[in-house]
């Protein structure tokens, strides 16, 4: 399996979600590293039933999970974390995010729109990134704040 | 973390990227007392230089980047065991 970001992103292309975590980072300036692909989605049946495809079209099977078992709706109406891996690379499936379980209707304010060669994606502002990152408080995050500080600074 | 002013510009330099405005050698130091030369660095001691290399890409520069380090780097999680 070789790392193919772009055609996550494509594959996603009808999906309402927000790009979150390191990638979110990355795609703002931040030159960090990470190995996945996080996105936060929204919870709505529609929504649900391309994202489904998506995960289809993209191979995706629960990360960990010898038994390899394809992400299905029932899996997709709730709030957990579905971690996956894909034929393009790890992606996380995230219904919420942080202890408040924030859901893509409280993040949205928060997003803004990214061009990516023609395909718009939403995309959590790295200031707010920053604050969700020192609520969760966890060691990979305290991490990166530095790093995520200093870029929102010279992006001025 | 990968250094931007490793590969910029060198063979290294990922498909589709170009590097517009990496800073040069002079710009990105500044002079110390003693004559020497230090890196830019803020007061948390965060390499500003690569920030603002990264800064310099446009979005899709950036995601491939990353991508091409996690190729690079092979550290990617490895793919669930196959059937």
């Amino acid at each position: 399996m070789i790392p193919d970001l772009e055609a996550i992103l494509r594959a996603l292309r009808d999906v309402e979600f927000i790009l979150v975590g390191g990638v979110a980072a990355v795609v703002q300036g931040a030159p960090i590293a990470t190995q996945d692909v996080d996105i936060l989605y929204r919870i709505e049946p529609s929504n649900l039933s391309r994202l489904e495809a998506a995960l289809t079209e993209l191979e995706a099977v629960f990360r960990d999970d010898p038994r390899q078992l394809r992400l299905q709706i029932s899996h997709l109406e709730t709030k957990g974390h579905k971690l996956t891996m894909t034929r393009a690379g790890a992606l996380d499936v995230l219904g919420s995010i942080n202890a408040e379980e924030l859901v893509f209707e409280d993040v949205l304010p928060h997003a803004d729109r990214m061009d990516f060669d023609g395909l718009e994606v939403l995309v959590l502002r790295l200031e707010k990134l920053v604050e969700l990152k020192r609520r969760l408080g966890r060691p990979k995050d305290l991490a990166v704040l530095p790093i995520l500080e200093a870029t929102v600074k010279e992006r001025g | 973390m990968w250094g931007l002013g490793r590969w910029a510009g060198d063979e290294c330099t990922p498909p589709g990227v170009v590097v517009t405005s990496l800073p040069m050698a002079e710009e990105r130091s500044e002079t110390s007392d003693d004559g020497g030369s230090r890196s830019l660095v803020d007061e948390a001691g965060v390499d500003l230089t690569l920030i603002r290399a990264y800064l310099a890409l446009t979005p899709i520069e950036r995601l491939r980047a990353l991508q091409n380090m996690m190729r690079a780097i092979g550290k990617f999680r490895p793919m669930v065991r196959s059937k």
